[in-house]
């Protein structure tokens, strides 16, 4: 406590001569919005795709299915674990995946029977976004029951599924609707999403999966 | 690490004279800046951007304790603990005393200047506690016990065939220059200990005082497997990093990403208020959030210099800068290298202890330019240089390390003044500059090898203690002009109709 004092004390005798503004804060300063990027879904498929994402649409629970199974085969899959957050279970996920035999339960909480995968040994990873952004080729994330801060950062492929309802054209359309869960306290941690896991730190070199997927799906549903 | 700040000319020249380190930077810094570059100019609001994070940080700045406070309380409000640090000795204490109440053997730390700036690994290991950086670049300099060499970049300065000896000389893995070979072993040793680990360490990017949050901008996902994985999570971060709202948010994070690798968003950025909720699956049980000051008051109270404190660290300024693309970061000696390294160290560690840092630029002003939150970097090394020529070398507060003030500083502001009225006097006589000119060339021509001196004799020799000099060419321009054109005209062009 003493620390606290000793710097805010250390911070006013700093600015004291001459105070260059009002002791408070002046809340009202000009914010004029950011002019947005080319709108919507089409600019988001275009620059998610510059990130490396792969980008696919369907349009019913069955179009869905269709997908997931595609990934299966073609990739191999034997692990997915899919959250159940109301979209996902009306679009039927973990039922197609339980039909396809990948299923397994969470990693992050033991199922009815008790099974506790570790979350390396998942191929894949299915959950929703909360938010897309167009301009960045964002897929928000909101830590929640069921779909936690690690989820999106287990498994080797995350496949995300999201609305055309949920895009909005820029971060700041984004901030005004994540706020209210930020400021209120309810969430913990909110974690934008844009593109697969990278670095470039040897020889500025871009590598792909470095600590998070290295695979990154966005399937747009209805 | 070893504050070297004092040695500035030695490890310059020992840069310069490093042929891997040349090739790593070529490399490295060739893309770095047309990247960032083509990333501003796809907004069209660039310059707003900037001149709104401009306004910004002054706003904090000039409120700075109101908005600790503000951010302070929210942090307490929302289940994490707030502690405060004036000196780097005290945040280490605060972070090995979290640490050691738990009985934490192992941190994973998510990518930190700050932690850079308070040396916090060596006082975990004297404690007994195992640091192990989650970082790739990071990683790579904390196995061959190297400090990084750049703000966002740890590792440019090595290059990838370095980079395979070090992981099959210290993990005993083969040895494979493929980076995605190299990444991957890097992944797999590190998953384990993320699991293992008691504490997870971060810095922060931001700070947003109305709602109590850090920003945490990362493209690897160490980041926030250190925040989340481990049942403690501690974060450091600096007084400056304040924002008032998430509003003000968007503007910073928007720059941050451009201006640093080119980005439109860095690949994570995750917002962290307080510690895991009751109903949520994961993340820490306790949120520990240190303010650090370590100078940054010290720098507050200079009118002109606290102008730095708006530095979001996005490394632009050193990719742009032509004395930081010859020699990498380690020559500054200290974790914050180039132009705002040359403002930040001797600001935080005591002008004494970096004396040479400021005048380590041309004034050319990339930095300037490059800067996305337009800190005028010239300015404040011009101002430093003043300070350093004119006061009396004021002793550090808290520094790391020890080294000695710089001696004789008045006798050279003294010998300075000298030198300029000499010159001075020279340069108003055209009679005396021709003449000097010729002894110049004189003296300079014997001297000479393939058209540079390198080495002029003392005590003349403060240009070439850690330069080149062009040699100048045999005959004056006066001495042409008369010798070549005057011959047909009148005796020279008349200035004065």
């Amino acid at each position: 406590m003493d620390n606290r004092r000793a710097i805010l004390d250390a911070i006013r005798a700093a600015l004291k001569d001459p105070r260059p503004q009002a002791l408070v804060p002046h809340r009202e300063r000009p914010r004029p919005p950011a002019p947005a990027l080319a709108k919507g879904l089409d600019r988001f498929r275009e620059v998610f795709a510059e990130l490396q994402g792969q980008y696919a649409e369907a349009r019913s629970a069955a179009e869905v299915g269709a997908a997931l199974e595609r990934l299966v085969s073609t990739r191999g899959l034997r692990r997915v674990f899919a959250t159940d957050t109301p979209r996902l279970a009306r679009m039927n996920v973990r039922e197609t995946l339980r039909r396809l035999g990948v299923f397994c339960a969470s990693p992050y909480r033991p199922d009815e029977a008790g099974a506790h995968p570790r979350p390396a040994d998942l191929d894949a990873l299915v959950t929703g976004a909360d938010l897309v952004i167009a301009e960045s080729g964002t897929l928000v994330h909101v830590a929640k029951p069921g779909e936690g801060r690690m989820t999106t950062l287990t498994a080797p492929l995350h496949v995300v599924l999201f609305t055309a309802d949920q895009v909005v054209d820029t971060l700041e359309e984004a901030i005004a609707r994540l706020g209210p869960a930020v400021a209120s306290g309810e969430r913990s941690c909110v974690t934008l999403i844009s593109g697969p896991s990278r670095t470039a730190d040897i020889e500025k070199q871009l590598f792909i999966g470095v600590h998070g997927p290295g695979a990154l799906h966005a399937l747009r549903v209805g | 690490m070893d504050v070297a700040t004092h040695r500035f000319r030695e490890n310059a020249a020992a840069a310069l004279a490093d042929e891997p380190l040349q090739q790593a930077l070529a490399k490295a810094l060739r893309q770095a800046e047309s990247v960032a570059a083509a990333a501003a100019a796809e907004r069209a609001d660039w310059e707003d951007l900037r001149a709104r994070a401009r306004a910004m940080k002054e706003e904090v700045i000039d409120h700075l304790d109101w908005y600790l406070d503000q951010f302070a309380a929210q942090v307490e409000a929302r289940g994490g603990t707030v502690h405060w640090a004036r000196t780097a000795a005290e945040a280490r204490a605060i972070v090995i005393g979290l640490a050691t109440a738990r009985g934490v053997r192992l941190v994973v730390k998510g990518k930190s200047m700050a932690s850079e700036e308070i040396d916090l690994n060596p006082a975990l290991e004297a404690a007994g506690i195992r640091p192990v950086e989650g970082d790739l670049g990071e990683y790579i300099v904390q196995l061959a016990g190297q400090p990084p060499s750049h703000l966002t970049t740890p590792a440019i300065h090595l290059a990838r065939g370095q980079i395979a000896d070090l992981f099959h000389r210290v993990l005993g893995v083969e040895r494979n220059e493929d980076p995605d070979y190299l990444c991957q072993v890097a992944r797999q040793t590190l998953r384990g200990l993320f699991r293992e680990a008691g504490m997870g360490f971060t810095g922060a990017n931001f700070a947003v005082a109305e709602t109590g949050t850090i920003v945490l901008h990362e493209n690897e996902g160490n980041i926030r497997l250190a925040a989340t994985l481990p049942r403690l999570h501690v974060a450091l971060l600096g007084i400056e990093k304040i924002v008032p709202s998430l509003t003000d948010l968007a503007v910073v994070m928007r720059l941050l990403p451009r201006a640093s690798t080119g980005q439109r968003l860095t690949a994570y950025t995750s917002w962290i208020t307080g510690p895991r909720r009751p109903d949520e699956d994961d993340g820490p049980d306790e949120l520990h959030v240190v303010l650090l000051d370590n100078g940054r008051t010290r720098l507050l109270a200079d009118p002109v210099a606290r102008d730095a404190l708006r530095c979001i660290r996005c490394g632009a300024c050193l990719n742009a800068c032509p004395v930081f693309r010859m020699l990498g970061g380690h020559a500054y000696g200290w974790i914050l290298p180039g132009p705002i390294g040359s403002v930040l160290t001797p600001a935080l560690l005591g002008t004494d202890r970096a004396a040479d840092l400021p005048f380590a630029s041309t004034l050319c002003g990339a930095c300037r330019d490059a800067c996305p939150v337009r800190i005028d970097i010239p300015a404040l090394l011009l101002h430093l240089r003043h300070l350093i020529a004119e006061l009396p070398p004021a002793p550090a507060a808290d520094a790391p390390g020890g080294t000695p003030p710089v001696p004789l500083a008045p006798l050279r502001g003294a010998l300075e003044r000298f030198a300029v009225a000499f010159a001075s006097r020279i340069l108003r006589s055209p009679w005396l500059f021709n003449l000097s000119g010729r002894m110049a060339r004189a003296f300079l021509w014997p001297i000479s090898r393939a058209g540079w001196v390198r080495w002029i004799p003392p005590p003349f020799n403060a240009w070439t203690r850690c330069r080149d000099f062009p040699l100048p060419a045999r005959q004056s321009f006066r001495r042409w002009w008369k010798e070549n054109a005057g011959a047909g005209e009148a005796s020279g062009p008349d200035f004065t109709e």
